[in-house]
């Protein structure tokens, strides 16, 4: 007989769901609940769960990062992957904790990178990536 | 319509009216206070609301930061709701020295214990 550790296994299709999500598979809405809903939000990836939006004029992701310092967060973004990273140490008498994520999600092509913005509120993460010009709806009038 | 048909809409109506999130949260403790940290992401500090009845403390964060009109989703994984936690204390605390404090979607709370759950340093003499 052998003994198998228990492991959530749903954890790992979740995380492997998870990457197809971040390769560019295409979107359902609110997929990355279900699996929280059956294994609790904690059973998590230690990756930030992210809602991507749009329109007219910006793409916009949304990070929930609570209790995160936003002078420990990397933003970096090339080549339509916007890669968050984040670590830091906190000291709490002799103890030292390190807390670290990292997470790549794939966003649409055509943003003007020397624009893209981001903020952090209340634990939220906004990044504003606005459209190029050629990816912005254009109202053609009929002579 | 029939008042039958009322009551048997009105409980459901209630349990819809708010869709309830349990959020995350550590309990630590020190030699005078027990500290609970709650993760309320885009909840401010007006969004909390803090009870303490008999010896249920409930925590109530109310989103502060929504989505604009107007941003159309791509994709979503986030959880839209507002989180409720309803702790049950099994030791007696100080209720008149609770404090209460949120920073970066955090709620650091902390509750001092009792004088009589304190340990009590005892000198030889």
């Amino acid at each position: 007989m052998k003994l198998i550790r228990y492991a959530y296994p749903q954890s790992q299709a979740s995380s492997a769901f998870n990457r197809l999500f971040d390769l560019g598979a295409p979107t359902i809405e609110r997929f990355g609940s279900i699996f929280d809903d059956l294994l609790g939000a904690e059973a998590g990836f230690h990756q930030p769960a992210v809602d991507l939006y749009e329109d007219d004029q910006n793409f916009y992701a949304r990070f929930e990062l609570p209790g995160v310092n936003r002078d420990t967060v990397d933003l970096e973004l090339e080549n339509a992957v916007l890669t968050i990273r984040s670590q830091e140490e906190t000291k709490e008498k002799s103890e030292v904790s390190r807390t670290s994520f990292e997470r790549s999600i794939s966003v649409p092509d055509g943003v003007e990178l020397e624009k893209v913005s981001a903020e952090m509120k209340d634990g939220i993460l906004t990044v504003t990536m606005p459209k190029a010009e050629a990816r912005k709806p254009r109202q053609i009038s009929i002579n | 319509m029939s008042t039958e048909l009322d009551t048997i809409q009105t409980p459901e109506k209630k349990a819809h009216a708010h869709n309830w999130q349990r959020p995350l949260y550590d309990v630590s403790e020190n030699d005078d206070a027990f500290i609970v940290r709650v993760s309320l992401p885009g909840v401010n500090r007006d969004g909390v609301d803090i009870s303490l009845e008999e010896d249920t403390l409930t925590v109530i964060g109310t989103r502060t930061s929504q989505v604009p009109e107007g941003w159309r989703p791509l994709r979503r994984e986030l959880t839209t709701g507002d989180f409720r936690l309803s702790l049950r204390l099994n030791v007696p605390v100080n209720e008149a020295k609770i404090k209460a404090s949120v920073e970066n979607g955090v709620l650091d709370l902390s509750l001092p214990k009792a004088d009589e759950v304190k340990p009590r340093k005892i000198k030889i003499s």
